[in-house]
This record gives C-alpha cells, structure tokens and sequence, in this order.
C-alpha cells in the first residue's frame, strides 16, 4: 500500500514567551504540538471539537480551543497555556483561589477552566455571578457542579482589585 | 475520641494534589509518553447485530509505519467480565454492539494507526437485533445476543440466574420480605406507576488511556486508566494468559471515573500490541469511543406498586426493574443485583417484594455509574410516596418520616439497621426549604413548587482494603494503598486520618498509591467504599506500627513498652512525657555517626500492613432475607434528603431551578470541603443532569449524540447559583467507621431525579415517568393535562 507522505513544515511558535522551531505537519493542531512536540501536558484533550473547552489556552489575549486551531495558524502569536501562567514562581491569583476554595477535583479541565476565567478577568475585572458562569459555559466540568469554581473566579476577582 | 480532640480529621484542609493540578503538572494517564513509542487505535464495529465472515489485514499490515495488527486469532480465545465472563477483547465470530472493537493497530504515530485502520477489510452478515428493553425481554425476542450464554464462565458473586423462557436475559434478583399479597390486601389505597430512565454517559473528562510496556524478564508494565487495579489486572491475565504477578499496573491520577473506569478498556489492546512489537505502546481513545465504546449507564423500566394505609403507614411494595446491559454484561451484572437495595434501605416495608432483571440488547455496554442502579429505582418510588401522601391526605415530608428506617428497625433485607442520619438530613433539608411555608402555585403563566426526595446509598460488602505503613527515620509515614485518586480526595483525606492517628501535620505523612508491584490488595474506587474500607485498613496498619515502634523504643529506654506511647513524632513515657526519644532515635548507625545509614535493630523496616474486610451475611437464596438479623447486607448505609424549588413556565415548559439542597449522612466528614465538593458535583452536577438533560439517543443500537453539542450535560449557566445551591453534612458518627467516618461520592445524586420531579408537580400538577424531564416533554405534559 502507498502511503502518500505529508510534507512537514518548520515553524515557529511562541508558547510562554518561549520560542519552539519544530516540524509539524500542515494539519497537526495546536494541542497535539503543545502536547506531543512541545511536552507540555497541563493542555488537556478532551472532545478535539471545541465542546468541553479543556484544550483552552490563551493566544494574544484571547481563550481558544487549541484543538481547533491548527499549529501553523498560530505562528507569529503569543500562546500561553497554564504552565506559563504562574510568575517566577508566584501563582496567578486564580491558582491560588481555585486550590484554597476547593475548586479542584480531578483536575483535568482546570487548566482549560482557569486560563478561561483569566482572560475573562483581564477584560472584566468586577464581574457579577451571572457574568463568570456565563464566561465559563464552555469549559465542562464534571466534578464539581462549577460551584467552588465560580466561587474561587469572584474571589480572585476581587483580589486582583486589591480587595480582601 | 470526640469530635472536639480531633486536630487534622475533620477540617477543611486543602487538597495535597490542588497545587499540581492548578499548574499543569499533574500526571494523568494520557500524559504518559515513553522513548520509542508506537500509538494504537481500534477498529471498531459499524454495526449493532452482525456475523464476523472474514477480517483482512493484509494491507494494513504492510502500509509503511504500522509495526503491528492484531484481532481475535492473535490472542487466547478467552472471555472476560464482572460476575459473568461473557466479553471478548475482540470480537471472535459476531459483533453485538456499534462500536465493539475487532482489531487494534499499532503504528509510528497516530495519524499512521488511524490511516491504517481504513485498510481492514472486514466482511459482515448483518443480523436483526434486540433493541428495545422490554421487546429484549420478551420470551420471543426480535433477536438473541448471547446464544451461548449457559456455557459462559461464571466467577466471583452468586450464580446467575438464567431465565429459561427469555433468553436475552443475563442475569436475575429477587426479594421477598413477608407476604405483599396479604400486605396489599390490607392496604386502603394501592398505588402504581411505571417509570424510565435513559442511558447517562459518564463523561470523565479525561478519554481513558493506557501505555503499556514489555519489560526485558517478560513482564508488562501498563499505566492504566483503572478504578480497580486489582480486577482489572486479573481481566488481564485472564485475557492474555499473563501471570498476575508478571503485570505491574501503574495508575496515576485519573480524569475523573465516575465507574466507567472499572474495567479494562484500552490496556488490553496496548499490552496485545506491546507484546507483539516489543515496542511501547500507547493508546488514547477518542471522545467519540469513549461515548459509544465503553460503558454508560444502561436505561431502566421499573414498576412500582404502594399499599397504604389511611393513617399514614405502609402495607406492602413491589418492585420490578429491567435493567439495560447492552451487548454485555460488564458491571451491570453486579448492577442489577444491587439497584434492588434502594427499596430495601430507606422505609419501614413490612412486606416487600422485588424482581430484577438484567436483560441484554444490541446496545452499547452497560457499566459502573455512580449510584450503581440506584438512582433508577429512587425515582419512581419516591413519586409514588408523594402521590400516596396526596391521596391520604398528609404531608408529603410527615408521611416519609413516619415511615423511615429508625435505629433498630429492620431493611428488606432483615437486618438491624443503624448509625442513620436519615432523620436529620430530612429536618435540615425542610428548614433549609421553608417547607412549613407554602408556596402559592399560582394562576399565571409561571407557577411555582417545592419538591423532596429521601433515600439511601449502600457500600458493596463482600469486599477487602489492605494498607501498609512504614515508619521512616525523619518521622515520614509513607502510606501504601491501592486506592485511586480519581478527583473525589482519597489522597487527601486517607492523609489526614494517618496524620490523626500519629499526631503528627499532614506534611508527614507520604502516599504512595495505586502501583501493583508496590501496593496492597483493594477491592478498588467504587461504591464509595474508600474512605471507610481502606481509612479503616491504614488505622488497623497504624496501631500495629506504633505497637513495634513501643517495642523497639522499650530495647531504647529501658521503660516497657505497654507504659509508652506513640505521638507527635515522638515515643514517650505515659507517666512522664519528659522521657521521651524521637522517631529518628528508633533507628542506629552503622558505621561512625551513620553517614552510610541507620537501620532498625530487628525486623528489617518498620513497616506494618493490615486488612479490613466486610463481611456479607448468608442470606437465604430463595428471599435473600439474612439469616442472622445482626449480619449485614452490606457494609454500611448512607442515608439522603433533597429539596429543589422551581418556578416553571406553563406555557413553554422551561423550568428554573431557584433553590437546591443536597443532605447526606456520611457518618463523619473526613474533609468537610471535600465532602461538599461531591454534594455539589454529585448534586446539581450529575444528578441534575440525569434528571433533566442528559440521554443517549439510539437509533437501532447506534448512538445519534455521541458529542458535547447533541448529548447535553450541565454547564455552569444551566445551574442554580452558589448561594442557592446548599450542600448540608449530616453526621451521624458509624460505630465501626473510621473516626465514624461512612463515605460519600454516589449518595449525592440517588435522590436528585426524584426531588425535581416532586418540584415540578407541586408547581404543575403533573407528574413526570420519564427521565430526562425535559421542558419539551414537559410542555407536552402540560398540553396533555389541559394546563
């Protein structure tokens, strides 16, 4: 049997203010390189179709289903996945909150779940309940009933605006 | 001990496995990669009844990157299974379910595997197949699934019990407690009803995975998506003809479980293809296998009949259950014999009869689900008590606590029941619900209701939980124990109880967890039997632990060893705790200052193992009535309450829930912030999903909503919010719990279905009698009943 081989492209992608050239092939995803060529594994699998929300990360500021994505697209952008969220060893205020409130029991959709809620909070810093369930609706959870993770979104909320 | 002298047992300490799942670095199964590795993946049945006439592997065997295909002629001609070994690997002769795999491939990467895959030339004759649960049933069904099945391999619990006349049935539990003909007689109202439940994904979030790995003296190391190590180490040997002690299963943490990771599911088709290429192999099924290919929960029909008297009691019950196994009897097996505890646990029945069937379809494989076939019962008798309350006349919360189960009252199987919450969780759950107050209906377009449910939650005996402790010399206790950390908190919690029992901070205490080749025996994560089997287990290992550390500290100080005691790290005299030595003094040098180590002068290492075991009593197979009424039927009861408060719109059917609480008994909370954890995710989470959303559509045994966007699961805006989802922890401390302690994860969602119902028909007046309770199927309801 003749297997037609794909050609693999060199790209470069950026992924925690660090820059990856590797081969990919043109129709490899995001979340498979991230994973598989990259090694960085707090990207979770969980549907490939966009649904569960899982694969989240955030590329130039926005959440994205990395599983829709393909690597070459994201070429000349800025990704950051959970492994790059915490700051020379300090954790983002949402890490924080999600471990004291409980937030986390399997834990497998909680890197797609609290990059979500950051860039929620990046461009909403004051929101209400409805607003946060809202921002979330697309990262399925199956543990929690999202309960202790609204909860630990509005308390991070307010202390990245300095309340306590 | 009391409560007030506890200092780690129940506090809300934060998980020890939070910080690594909040930075990416925790390991899962899918995340495990090794150097040369080959990726599988499985062909698959496309249809649901179908003769297997000729499988062609040839082209998929020389299409460059593939190192291995494998199907049934390349493995033992075995069977697997849970009480009844009726499953292949893969399928031999016949497929009997859409998705049923045939044969796996293993290849350089995965788009090679998945390339491959299409060049299986397998040639079907399509049979007609049993679809339906009752035309399944039937004495001439449209078509029999297992032809064979007398000649199946039964192990583990009591016989199947075959029905002769209908031959897709697999399996067959009954009750009889008294006399419900009599019973009914001298009832003055009878109330009937028949209800269904459809088939529930589990959906961990995590696809189940597997690696697997041929080790140079012929033993397979395999990283497995597993709850139950054990079992499915001996499914695999069994499977494969691999000695148990030659398979090392590893499993990290899982993504989630919720009983669809008992079994084994993708190992074996890695550690066939191991085998074959000498190479790892790694295998992560799709969100479409996992949805189709491994197990859900099967779908119900029960009848339910109440005899009632006019001043409240109850005279008799009946119950009939089919339950769904699908192609297989996977865990349904156990399943079907152990839904039928629900009517047994809750009420005083003076007259109680039960009938279960599980009956197999051409439908995918009926598994382990989180209530394990409880839920499906809980929701028909909990509505026709409500409408026996209605039609005498009495308060539907007054009516329920008039016939629960008391301490020393008898459950339908008999025994003395007690260490019960049940009382409590209902008073707590009316206060929280304002139940004295009631709600007007009223006349407009949104009406409004108030809804409960009550039930129970029993925890599978016969069944073992082994733990070693060792003492190591910087006052470490390393904790061995097979219990898998699948989200619920074993790590955490079993921590916290080795840190009580030492006096010592969590900090000291080091878990090593779910590694065949290092940990003990255990039954495995289900039936919520973990915190009180293996917590039991560690305390047994731990006071044995001190006793040789006493012993040893005796040799040191010279004082006898009965007249010292262990805590806090130290080892010290009873009557004068200044005559102390510490952990580390329990150990001696060698050489010099012991630059090459200490040892402990005798025995080794100081290290202790124990086992705890519950014991089922005899029961009589023609009752399943207990011999001895102080035997258990099980190993311990939780006991439940849940109220919901809904406004619902008549003339769409949309239903808001407002308000819903969630009390269970779990004995004594370990972790109170874990324990709300699981009433809130069990809760409105899962429970709410099968009540309200969740079903997975079959069209002739093949599944139309195998994604996220078909198959609707709660999201966050779909749930009530956080001040109005109220969790309560009724403690009601077991006697032979650890620290009182019973467990949790599956009572949270047996009453949810139920008690949403009891909403909707306060706020409607109609009742709902099948599951999902859509507001489609609402709207229609209403419409029917002229509202």
């Amino acid at each position: 049997m003749q297997k037609i081989e794909q050609k693999k492209l060199s790209i470069t992608l950026n992924v925690n203010e660090k820059d990856y050239t590797i081969e990919v092939k043109p129709h490899w995803t995001l979340l498979q390189v991230i994973r598989n060529q990259i090694g960085l594994t707090g990207t979770k699998y969980g549907c490939g179709t966009g649904e569960c929300g899982a694969c989240t990360v955030i590329i130039d500021g926005k959440p994205m289903t990395s599983c829709l994505v393909l690597a070459p697209q994201a070429e000349g952008k800025k990704i950051l996945t959970i492994e790059g969220l915490a700051k020379e060893g300090e954790l983002h205020p949402l890490q924080k909150t999600f471990i004291e409130q409980g937030a986390i029991q399997c834990g497998y959709c909680i890197p797609g779940m609290i990059l979500t809620a950051k860039s929620f909070l990046d461009k909403n810093p004051s929101p209400t309940e409805d607003e946060v369930r809202k921002a979330i609706d697309g990262n399925l959870c199956r543990c929690t009933g999202y309960v202790k993770q609204v909860k630990a979104i509005l308390l991070a909320a307010k202390r990245m605006n300095g309340k306590p | 001990m009391t409560k007030q002298d506890l200092s780690v047992v129940g506090k809300p300490v934060t998980r020890l496995d939070a910080l690594e799942k909040a930075t990416g670095r925790a390991l899962y199964p899918i995340n495990v990669s090794l150097s040369g590795m080959l990726w599988a993946k499985v062909l698959r049945s496309p249809h649901a009844h179908a003769k297997i006439i000729s499988i062609d592997t040839s082209k998929a065997e020389s299409y460059p990157g593939v190192e291995g295909v494998i199907t049934a002629k390349d493995i033992p001609d075995k069977k697997y299974g849970y009480g009844l070994n009726d499953q292949p690997m893969l399928a031999r002769d016949k497929v009997r379910y859409v998705g049923e795999p045939i044969a796996a491939i293993a290849a350089v990467d995965e788009d090679t595997a998945e390339e491959a895959l299409q060049l299986i030339d397998v040639k079907y004759e399509t049979l007609p197949g049993a679809f339906d649960l009752e035309e399944a049933f039937k004495p001439d069904p449209p078509a029999v699934v297992h032809e064979d099945y007398s000649q199946y391999e039964l192990h583990f619990f009591p016989p199947a019990k075959m029905d002769v006349k209908r031959p897709n049935v697999a399996n067959y539990f009954l009750i009889r407690k008294g006399n419900t003909e009599e019973g009914f007689k001298k009832a003055d109202f009878v109330i009937e009803g028949k209800f269904t439940t459809p088939r529930q994904q589990h959906v961990p979030m995590e696809p189940h995975s597997a690696v697997a790995r041929m080790e140079s003296d012929g033993s397979v190391t395999v990283w497995a998506s597993a709850q139950q190590p054990f079992l499915m180490s001996n499914q695999i040997s069994g499977l494969l003809e691999i000695p148990p002690t030659k398979i090392r299963l590893i499993v990290p943490y899982l993504g989630g479980g919720f009983g669809n990771k008992t079994q084994m599911k993708a190992e074996g088709p890695c550690i066939a293809l191991a085998k074959k290429t000498g190479k790892p192999v790694k295998c992560v099924f799709t969100r479409e296998e996992v949805n189709t290919s491994t197990t859900s929960r099967g779908g119900t029909v029960s009848y339910i009949k109440l005899g009632v008297k006019t001043d409240g009691s109850l005279t008799a019950m009946d119950c009939k259950i089919l339950y769904s196994s699908g192609a297989y009897s996977g865990d349904a097996f156990v399943y079907s014999t152990r839904g039928p505890f629900q009517p047994a646990g809750t009420y005083k029945i003076p007259n109680l009869k039960e009938d279960s069937y599980l009956v197999y379809a051409n439908e995918p494989v009926s598994g382990a689900f989180r209530g394990f076939g409880n839920p499906e019962l809980n929701w028909g008798i909990e509505i026709v008590m409500s409408q026996a309350a209605d039609k005498i006349g009495m308060d539907r919360a007054e009516f329920r606590r008039k016939n629960l189960l008391d301490e020393g009252d008898e459950s339908g199987f008999g025994e003395i029941m007690h260490s019960l919450g049940t009382t409590e969780c209902l008073d707590r759950t009316l206060k929280e619900l304002d139940w004295s107050k009631k709600i007007e209906r009223g006349e407009g377009v949104c009406r409004s209701g108030k809804g409960i449910a009550v039930g129970n939650k029993y925890s599978i005996a016969p069944s073992a939980s082994c733990a070693t402790v060792k003492l190591h010399i910087d006052g470490t206790i390393e904790v061995r124990i097979s219990a898998v950390e699948i989200g619920q908190g074993s790590n955490t919690i079993l921590a916290q109880m080795t840190a009580e029992n030492f006096g010592v901070s969590l900090d000291r205490i080091k878990m090593v967890v779910s590694d065949t080749a290092v940990t003990p025996f255990d039954f495995g994560t289900v039936s919520s039997r973990i915190t009180y089997h293996t917590g039991n287990a560690i305390l047994t290992a731990c006071e044995g632990l001190k006793n040789q550390m006493r012993e040893l500290a005796s040799r040191k100080m010279d004082i006898r060893a009965e007249d010292l005691e262990v805590k806090g790290g130290k080892i010290f005299f009873k009557k004068d705790p200044t005559k102390s030595i510490g952990t580390a003094d329990l150990f001696s040098p060698t050489l010099g200052m012991g630059h090459i180590g200490k040892y402990a002068e005798v025995g080794g290492e100081l290290i202790e193992s124990a086992t705890f075991f519950s014991k089922m009593g005899k029961m009589d197979p023609a009752t399943n009535q207990l011999l001895n009424k102080h035997d258990k039927s099980c190993s311990f009861w939780m006991q439940i309450a849940n109220g919901a408060e809904v406004d619902v719109d008549i003339e769409t059917g949309d239903i808001k829930l407002k308000k819903f609480i969630n009390a269970c008994d779990v004995g004594q909370a370990i972790n109170p912030l874990l324990v709300e954890g699981q009433l809130e995710g069990g809760g409105v989470g899962m429970g709410l999903g099968l009540g309200m959303w969740e079903e997975m559509i079959l069209n002739e045994g093949k599944c139309m909503n195998s994604n996220f966007i078909d198959y609707k699961l709660p999201r966050a805006r779909d749930l009530p919010k956080v001040e109005d989802t109220i969790s309560i922890i009724a403690e009601t401390p077991h006697r032979e719990g650890p620290y009182g302690a019973k467990g949790i994860g599956e009572a949270t969602m047996i009453c949810t279905p139920a008690a949403m119902a009891d909403a909707i028909h306060d706020a409607t007046g109609v009742w709902h009698t099948e599951l999902p309770m859509s507001s489609e199927k609402l709207f229609h309801l209403l419409r029917r009943n002229k509202i």
